[in-house]
């Protein structure tokens, strides 16, 4: 399938400013290029504000995939629901992840519960993975695979962004 | 089709919790040993079913709740250093199986369980889920 082209927003107003040399008979030339700047100003907070709206959605997206666990038809006395501890630490470190990685829109592929009252979140891109599992107490532990090799890393904000950055250097 | 206390081509895991699969892929979460909580013991050996007929009235594995089977080779299981025995008659529950050699889901095996665990989700040949009523 064919890959999407991000919209170039400032395109329509570069060919309007070069537009501008065979207009200058015309005298319109400085009025165009008045035009095309303010356009191109304008482009670029609309750019802004949709790579912000584009942040927001991941949030909602992780936010989403997070309360779904609190299905409590999921849960039985041997599978026990995520305790508040492990939402609220599992929440606080993602959100503070993802607002540091701008335009970071990779979500995990799983969000799950352990069963002992913990939660797992797994991404994956090609032979990168990255898992964070969260203990009932909101005890965090961060587990990285890149093809063979594996190992656990200090579960730190810093060390979930730069590796989150490192899933998508593949 | 494997007969009862055989082991076949393949075997299957329950999945007794559905967000173990998702998008027609399995999470690492349904291969990996639970450790000892409160009164559970530590698991020691994975459960796994030799056969799979199940419908939403027999469940081989026993589940209150189960939303299918996770279907993989046993050659695939055997060429991660892990060994699968039918142990039904020792354990007198038809259909079952076990994988041996799963380190500890915590301590210092943690993260080789993490990876012994995704290496399995990655190995399936199937998911039959359930169909639901």
């Amino acid at each position: 399938m064919a890959e999407a082209v991000p919209y170039n927003y400032t395109k329509p107003f570069v060919d309007i400013m070069n537009v501008r040399t065979f207009s200058a008979s015309e005298g319109r030339s400085v009025e165009l290029f008045k035009i095309a700047e303010q356009a191109m100003r304008d482009a670029v907070e609309i750019r802004h504000s949709a790579s912000e709206e584009k942040q927001q959605q991941t949030e909602r997206d992780l936010l989403v995939s997070l309360a779904e666990l609190d299905d409590e038809s999921d849960y039985n006395e041997e599978f026990l629901m995520p305790s508040e501890s492990a939402i609220n630490a599992t929440r606080n470190v993602l959100l503070q992840a993802y607002r540091s990685l701008a335009n970071f829109s990779l979500l995990p592929k799983f969000i799950t519960a352990d069963g002992d009252g913990g939660i797992r979140i797994q991404w994956q891109n090609g032979a990168r993975e990255l898992r964070l599992l969260c203990s009932d107490e909101g005890a965090l532990k961060l587990y990285w695979q890149d093809g063979n090799n594996y190992d656990l890393e200090e579960p730190e904000v810093a060390n979930i962004i730069s590796r989150l950055k490192w899933l998508k250097e593949v | 089709m494997s007969e009862p206390n055989s082991l076949g081509v393949t075997v299957f895991r329950a999945i007794s919790y559905k967000r173990w699969v998702k998008g027609g892929q399995v999470a690492p979460d349904a291969f990996y040993l639970r450790p000892a909580k409160n009164d559970r013991k530590a698991e020691t050996e994975l459960s796994m079913l030799t056969q799979a007929n199940c419908s939403n009235e027999i469940c081989f594995a026993n589940l209150n709740d189960c939303f299918g089977e996770i279907e993989i080779q046993v050659e695939s299981i055997r060429q991660l250093g892990l060994d699968i025995i039918d142990d039904s008659e020792k354990l007198n529950i038809p259909y079952h199986a076990s994988i041996l050699n799963l380190p500890p889901h915590e301590g210092d095996t943690l993260a080789q369980a993490e990876f012994l665990a995704g290496e399995l989700a990655k190995k399936f040949v199937q998911i039959k889920e359930r169909p639901k009523t």
